[in-house]
């Protein structure tokens, strides 16, 4: 529990930090784009203030958890059930996979259209399997 | 797997969410071992068998074949 308190701490800090940084970055971001198509110049302000309303949440609803034990055990319980773990394990491998054979797919179709988005497509898939092996060779080494 | 664990809380009046705080793990964690819909991990077992008192192999009941690769 007294490791799962700390855990906590140091995501407050973190969310803090991201709070802080995150209008230095979105001004930053903001004269990166100044020149560029509204489209891209959107696209940054919906993702920076998505970010900051995030880090503002997950800053509030840390120092929320982290100052009422009752929710702190809570959270400890939700967060280290082994059968939530497993159902979220389990979720990840069929969704990643479904999701291999759905691109698979969407590789040949969007080929009959458009070379672009089928090299694409075709790229994201082969990235997703290189860093899955990856995964795999590193958990392999570490169990 | 099948275990004991719905038999000894209930004989001990026990209740799913108070074994539930007790192991640390959700209610819905009790609901699904107590169906037999879900296996304990060994360490959820050892603690189960330690809050009744019991060991493992007194609570779960192996069924021979089950993932021995055989």
């Amino acid at each position: 529990m007294e490791k799962f308190r700390k855990k906590y701490e140091n995501k407050l800090k973190i969310s803090i930090l991201r709070c802080l940084t995150m209008p230095i970055a979105f001004f930053a971001a903001q004269f990166l784009v100044k020149g560029c198509s509204e489209f891209s110049q959107g696209l940054v302000t919906g993702l920076f203030s998505a970010l900051m309303v995030t880090s503002v949440f997950s800053a509030v609803s840390t120092f929320v958890i982290l100052h009422n034990e009752e929710q702190l055990k809570k959270r400890y319980i939700q967060e280290t059930d082994e059968r939530n773990n497993e159902i979220a394990k389990k979720t990840m491998q069929t969704s990643s996979l479904i999701s291999l054979y759905l691109t698979a797919i969407a590789v040949i179709v969007s080929g009959f259209f458009s070379e672009i988005v089928s090299i694409t497509l075709a790229v994201d898939m082969i990235a997703g399997v290189i860093i899955t092996f990856a995964v795999n060779a590193y958990y392999k080494k570490k169990m | 797997m099948k275990n004991k664990i719905q038999e000894l809380r209930k004989s001990r009046k026990v209740t799913q969410q108070e074994l539930a705080d007790a192991l640390c793990v959700t209610r819905q964690t009790i609901i699904s071992l107590e169906n037999g819909k879900y296996n304990a991990s060994l360490t959820l077992a050892h603690k189960a068998a330690q809050f009744f008192g019991m060991t493992i192999e007194e609570l779960f009941i192996f069924e021979g074949d089950e993932n021995l690769g055989g």
